[in-house]
């Protein structure tokens, strides 16, 4: 042995492991590591194991199925939180907490197999799609307090409705730990006896790895398994999140899932006036033609009054008519008889010059009633005289 | 239709699903001008109260606290 070597303990292989591990965990409690995913597995669909290496090195990564939020596939992109280790067979392993995307065609790849998977498992259909109800009284809100998204959503309802009530659950709406807070708040929203109307999820617009948490299975699950028809709205201009395609409604920004939810009040009140100033001219219409059914029926009477009027008025003038006619008629008879009896009038006669002989009161009309010497009157036109037969002609 | 309650207990959804009533059963031929006029006054009513709702009435928000650590 040289004196000159410090004392160096001598442990056993299982202290070793353990000194260094003790070590580990102090010097390095959590570690954030980034790398290129390679040799990805699944073990007996529990364990998940891959590396992470760099142009140089390369490190083991372990984790449970349970914390697979996104896909991983070799070549991606990763940044992992985890905490270093010596496994009890000698590998230095790190054991990951939890692990973000980085980089665009990480993020994009993951994106489209979840897509794929998700899409064959019927998440995404159009006909399960719930309709909101026309006039909501109680919303359930998640987004994060600080974010834009928040107050724009509060401030366009506000302007627009009255008489909401907004329950809120301030969630982180980016970072690692932002898909477990967004599946916990939907989950409790459902969990409440409260009748929510909707259930808005929202936030303002981002980078691809800022949107991250609206891309996993996580919350897209959360979503697609709520019982209150979800709206999420994400102010961004680039594709779909995977939470907007299992929304009941997209909304395309914070201030448009306001818009969503509830009517415009102006608006509302506008049909409000045109509701009443119809009612008033059905009233003032069914009035109406009470009205003018009295007039039509007065109408009618009337008219059929003067209807029996006229034909009492033709009928007393064709009496009048027909009495002219037999008074004409008689007074024509009249004046024959008149003209008649004027002839046999003996005055009619004395003017003409004849006379009338009288003996007595008898009116001689032959000479056989008379005698000679007999006296007789005679009556003229004018005067009488008495005159005695002298002879007989 | 006989009568509902208060107009001043009701939502907004109610009210607004009674005025909708009001106004299919005014448009039909064969009612009565006695009980038009009383609907018609319902629905008048109905509509000033949500109209004093709608300016009056503000929006309610709550924030609810829940355990959000990893689970």
């Amino acid at each position: 042995m040289n004196n000159d070597e410090l004392f160096v303990p001598v442990y056993t292989v299982t202290e070793l492991n353990s000194v260094l591990n003790q070590t580990l965990q102090v010097a390095y409690p959590e570690i954030a590591l980034e790398g290129e995913v390679a040799n990805f597995k699944i073990n007996q669909n529990k364990w998940v194991f891959f590396d992470l290496k760099d142009d140089n090195c390369i490190i083991s990564c372990f984790m449970s199925i349970y914390q697979l939020k996104t896909p991983i596939e070799d070549g991606m992109m990763l940044k992992v939180y985890c905490t270093a280790k010596i496994t009890n067979w000698g590998k230095f392993s790190l054991t990951i907490r939890t692990y973000e995307l980085s980089g665009e065609g990480s993020v994009k790849k993951a994106f489209e197999l979840l897509k794929e998977k998700l899409s064959k498992e019927g998440l995404f259909q159009g006909d399960r799609k719930r309709a909101l109800p026309e006039f909501v009284n109680k919303i359930a809100l998640i987004t994060s307090t600080g974010a834009a998204a928040y107050n724009d959503f509060l401030t366009i309802l506000g302007k627009r409705w009255s008489g909401v009530q907004i329950d809120h659950i301030n969630v982180q709406v980016q970072g690692a730990d932002a898909p477990t807070q967004i599946r916990l708040a939907i989950e409790h929203f459902n969990s409440l006896k409260t009748n929510y109307d909707c259930l808005v999820l929202i936030r303002g617009g981002g980078s691809p790895e800022d949107l991250q948490a609206f891309q996993t299975e996580e919350v897209v699950r959360a979503l697609y398994s709520s019982n209150i028809p979800t709206v999420v709205g994400i102010g961004h201009e680039d594709d779909v999140c995977l939470a907007e395609l299992v929304a009941d409604v997209r909304a395309a920004t914070p201030t448009d899932a306001a818009r969503i939810v509830v009517p415009d009040k102006i608006d509302f009140m506008d049909y409000l006036d045109r509701l009443g100033y119809g009612f008033y001219q059905n009233i003032k219409g069914k009035i109406q033609h009470g009205r003018s059914s009295i007039d039509r029926f007065e109408h009618l009477s009337r008219m059929f009054l003067i209807d029996r009027i006229n034909i009492l008025e033709n009928k007393s003038s064709i009496i009048n008519e027909r009495m002219t006619k037999i008074i004409n008629n008689e007074q024509a008879r009249l004046d024959i008889i008149g003209t008649k009896l004027e002839i046999l009038n003996p005055s009619f006669l004395l003017k003409r010059g004849f006379s009338i002989v009288r003996s007595g009161s008898k009116i001689i009309r032959s000479t056989d009633d008379l005698k000679i010497g007999q006296n007789v009157v005679i009556q003229l036109q004018k005067g009488k005289m008495v005159a005695r037969i002298k002879e007989f002609l | 239709m006989s009568k509902k309650q208060t107009i001043n207990n009701m939502s907004y959804a109610e009210a607004i699903a009674e005025l909708t009533k009001i106004s299919e059963y005014l448009e039909r031929e064969d009612i009565d001008l006695d009980t038009a006029v009383q609907e018609f006054e319902r629905g008048n009513e109905l509509i000033s109260y949500l109209k004093e709702y709608l300016k009056n009435t503000e929006n309610k928000v709550e924030n609810i606290k829940i355990d959000l650590a990893s689970k």
